[in-house]
């Protein structure tokens, strides 16, 4: 690829229609279902939920029929963030006291000591990144932008009442995943009528800090077109009569079937098994 | 039934971003748009041609004056749904104009709008694509579409608001050749089931089908009519920037050079009957 | 045989290759611009024509196939393209929306700057190349914000013809302007062609625009090219044409159509100015 279409690439995850059981249930089991599993394995340090964690991923991407290969290579970027909370790990963790209550030193330089336990507690911590990577993956595998506004949309609606534009905010969040890619598209056409004229963005070009001042004479422009865009897709819905969710209709009805209350079910009880097993580090 | 579908009377309009000594948007306009009517809408850029059809739709409200649709005052709120079902447009930009990432919803989006039954949704998205011919890319997200199928399906979301003007504002500008064609050909067969088009537009070629040209500068209507005559005032609208349709410069240009041929021709087909016709007879025929 | 400045050999293209998202822009395409001449790419939107463009200053490099620069290999990695960008400067389509600085001489400047000339070298193609894009010099210190879309694609146009190059690479030149800003821009770059006595590659869907101007003509569609040769030779494949959905000249057309009719007229003139003669003399 040039060094210009990495911003293609920056659509919501990558969709893959395979047609699995998982695929078929409601948007709204297929959204809430995977961020139950993402936030009880967030909430409990222990060290054995994060592998846990990791099989139940594997298990349901297995289920989506999602290609293992395409979900591992999904953990490639988190490789540098690994590196991160190690450190940070090394550098934070009371280590004298762990040595106190008995865990074994693993290095030693001068003032400085490294408990076993806090590498025990770095490789919890990574364990359970890894699994809500996968996690993550896997809804994006299972669900695309129009299943995920439905989700939403829909999981909003019964707030409407109280005073919740839930339209608003799903209509919001619609036009925002669609226009990251668009944003990309517009914002790689900027760098390379800028390259055209001499600007340098190759990648091995400086550090990160020179590289990312370069990108600043992009963002004037970038902004105004996203403005731009705004301002026309706001006249455009205006007028198509939208006035607001209040006393809208919608052409897809989302409709829980009993699979999908089972599916709920079985998602619920994996999400309290995460939170409640092994708690303490 | 008298009442014309769009009444403007004494329309100015000023940009609030406009500062002081800029001139207003529209200047005083006055018109009336009856209903099954096909208006083009021509002038230069900054004529105040899109100002003046987002007042048609209650995008835009007048600084003074006033516009009736359906005899409903677009300054009145309670009005503003009504008016946006009865005046629908299409913008330029096909990528700029939707909301949903899937076809049949984005048709769909209009009606929604308006509260209809589900049943109702559905029997309009069905005909609203049938209409413009996307029935089976109906799944599909509007973002892989070809520039003239975007196009398409925005008309078919303006459509399903079943209104009774259609404003196109300069819908055909970014379309190759192919786009453009399919565009007009729905727009036309829509025209002769009665709905009333406002076309505006930079191509000269599309103002011949209309039934009345009206020619905009500097925020006012410069002139008015039947395209055959409002396209033969070569004069003023070069002065505008404009050009003539290329059938009006050939015969206009012939007939300097040979008197008898007709002046103010305005399709190629006229032109070509007309150059056969005096082929004909000029074989034979001997100057005095 | 007079060299090409630029020549693409069997040339092919896949945005997002590998992934489920890929689509082929260009397979297999031939094409050279030789020196001082205009070469009109014509195809519907999506048949590659700014692929193809974006080949000729490095934006993108080959996957199959060699694009020659000035004798350069662009697939070779080592290549300097800023020293090609110098010589073979692109103008995107609508490009005044891509302007960044605040004032029209800064804009202007972006190019020769980067190309690390001196500051008066600099001051001057700025004001000469503004002059070539139909810029007052009371335009250099205009804030680019507040100019129409018009006088911002001249900025954008001067801030290419700044560069000094030797071949101009047009995406959709004249897209989106009213009939007046349309004739001003080409002639504006018509006189900048005549005068300089560069080549010029010139991209559009629009056969009529394309037809007074170029040289030659390459017809572009589904990526490969469909029809290549003289503007006139071209132009009279109306069929061929016909079956990609693009129109030759409306002129043309209508010679078409009276040929066939039995007029003895020759369906070459792809102009209003040159179907007149013609037509009178047939009608004389």
């Amino acid at each position: 690829m040039s060094d210009f279409e990495v911003l293609r690439t920056l659509s919501f995850g990558q969709y893959l229609p395979t047609g699995s059981i998982l695929h078929r249930l409601d948007p709204r089991v297929r959204l809430t279902g995977v961020v139950l599993l993402a936030l009880a394995l967030m909430v409990n340090p222990g060290p054995a939920v994060g592998l846990l964690g990791i099989v139940l991923a594997l298990g349901l991407l297995l289920l989506a029929r999602v290609p293992l290969g395409h979900a591992l290579r999904s953990l490639r970027p988190l490789l540098p963030l690994f590196a991160i909370v190690l450190a940070l790990q090394m550098l934070f963790y009371p280590h004298r006291a762990a040595l106190a209550a008995g865990s074994p030193l693993v290095w030693q330089w001068g003032p400085i000591v490294v408990s076993a336990a806090s590498l025990v507690g770095a490789l919890a911590m990574m364990l359970r990144m890894v699994a809500i990577v996968l996690l993550l993956t896997l809804l994006t595998g299972i669900a695309d932008t129009t299943d995920l506004v439905h989700a939403v949309e829909g999981m909003l609606r019964p707030f409407q009442r109280l005073g919740l534009p839930a339209h608003e905010l799903a209509l919001v969040l619609a036009i925002t995943m669609r226009f990251i890619p668009l944003l990309g598209r517009e914002l790689e056409r900027l760098m390379k009528a800028q390259a055209a004229r001499g600007a340098d963005f190759g990648r091995g070009r400086g550090n990160f800090l020179s590289r990312a001042r370069r990108m600043l004479p992009l963002l004037i422009p970038l902004f105004l077109a996203a403005l731009r865009r705004a301002e026309e897709l706001a006249l455009a819905i205006e007028a198509r009569g939208y006035a607001g969710g209040r006393g809208r209709t919608c052409l897809v009805r989302l409709r829980m079937r009993p699979a999908d209350f089972l599916a709920l079910g079985i998602a619920l009880a994996l999400a309290a098994l995460l939170v409640f097993l092994d708690r303490g580090g | 039934m008298n009442e014309p579908l769009i009444r403007v009377r004494d329309l100015h309009f000023s940009y609030p971003s406009g500062g002081e000594g800029t001139r207003p948007a529209l200047d005083g306009v006055d018109l009336e748009i009856r209903s099954g009517e096909f208006v083009a809408l021509i002038g230069p850029n900054g004529s105040g041609k899109t100002t003046l059809a987002r007042h048609f739709n209650a995008l835009l409200l007048p600084t003074s004056g006033d516009v009736w649709v359906l005899g409903m005052n677009t300054r009145n709120p309670a009005f503003r749904q009504e008016i946006r079902r009865a005046v629908a447009m299409v913008f330029q930009d096909p990528d700029r104009q939707f909301v949903a990432t899937v076809v049949e919803e984005e048709v769909a989006f209009g009606p929604e709008n308006l509260g209809l039954p589900e049943e109702e949704l559905r029997r309009r998205v069905d005909w609203a694509l049938e209409a413009v011919g996307l029935s089976a890319l109906r799944h599909r997200s509007p973002q892989h579409l070809s520039g003239g199928q975007k196009q398409r399906l925005a008309l078919a979301g303006a459509l399903a608001m079943q209104p009774r003007c259609l404003v196109l504002d300069e819908a055909t500008a970014m379309l190759d050749p192919a786009g453009r064609r399919a565009v007009l050909e729905i727009v036309r067969e829509l025209h002769r089931q009665g709905m009333a088009i406002i076309a505006i537009t930079q191509n000269m070629e599309e103002v011949v089908p209309a039934e009345r040209a009206i020619v905009m500068a500097e925020g006012r209507i410069v002139l008015q009519g039947p395209p055959r005559q409002v396209l033969l005032q070569g004069e003023m609208l070069h002065r505008l920037g404009l050009d003539l349709p290329l059938p009006a410069r050939l015969s206009q240009a012939l007939h300097a050079r040979l008197p008898d041929f007709p002046d103010g021709l305005l399709t190629p087909a006229e032109v070509v009957a007309a150059i056969r016709e005096y082929a004909r007879g000029g074989r034979g025929w001997s100057r005095p | 045989m007079e060299q090409a400045l630029i020549e693409v050999h069997d040339l092919h293209y896949t945005y997002m290759r590998g992934t489920p998202l890929e689509t082929t822009a260009l397979c297999g395409v031939d094409f050279s611009v030789f020196a001082g001449e205009i070469v009109g790419v014509i195809g519907p939107t999506g048949s590659g024509k700014s692929t193809l463009l974006q080949h000729l200053n490095g934006l993108l490099r080959p996957q199959r196939g060699t694009v020659r620069v000035f004798g350069q290999d662009l697939s070779n990695p080592r290549v300097d393209l800023r020293a090609i960008r110098r010589r073979v400067a692109l103008l995107f389509q609508n490009p005044e929306d891509q302007l960044f600085e605040r004032y029209v001489a800064d804009d202007v400047a972006f190019g020769p700057l980067n190309l690390g000339l001196p500051l008066e070298e600099v001051r001057a193609r700025v004001r000469r190349a503004m002059e070539a894009a139909g810029l007052p010099p009371s335009f250099e210190n205009r804030l680019t914000w507040a100019l129409s879309a018009g006088e911002r694609r001249r900025v954008a146009l001067a801030g290419v013809l700044a560069l000094e190059p030797e071949v101009l690479v047009l995406d959709e030149p004249l897209a989106g302007l009213d009939p007046r800003g349309r004739r001003e821009l080409a002639a504006l770059l018509r006189g900048w062609q005549r005068q300089e006595r560069r080549a010029v590659v010139w991209a559009s869907h629009s056969m009529e625009e394309i037809a007074g101007l170029a040289d030659r003509v390459y017809v572009l569609a589904e990526g490969r090219v469909v029809l290549e040769g003289p503007t006139r030779q071209v132009f009279a494949q109306g069929e061929v044409l016909a079956r990609w959905g693009l129109e030759v000249p409306a002129v043309t057309q209508m010679l078409v159509e009276l040929a066939r009719a039995g007029l003895p007229v020759r369906p070459t003139a792809l102009t209003l100015e040159e179907a007149l003669p013609l037509l009178e003399e047939v009608l004389r």
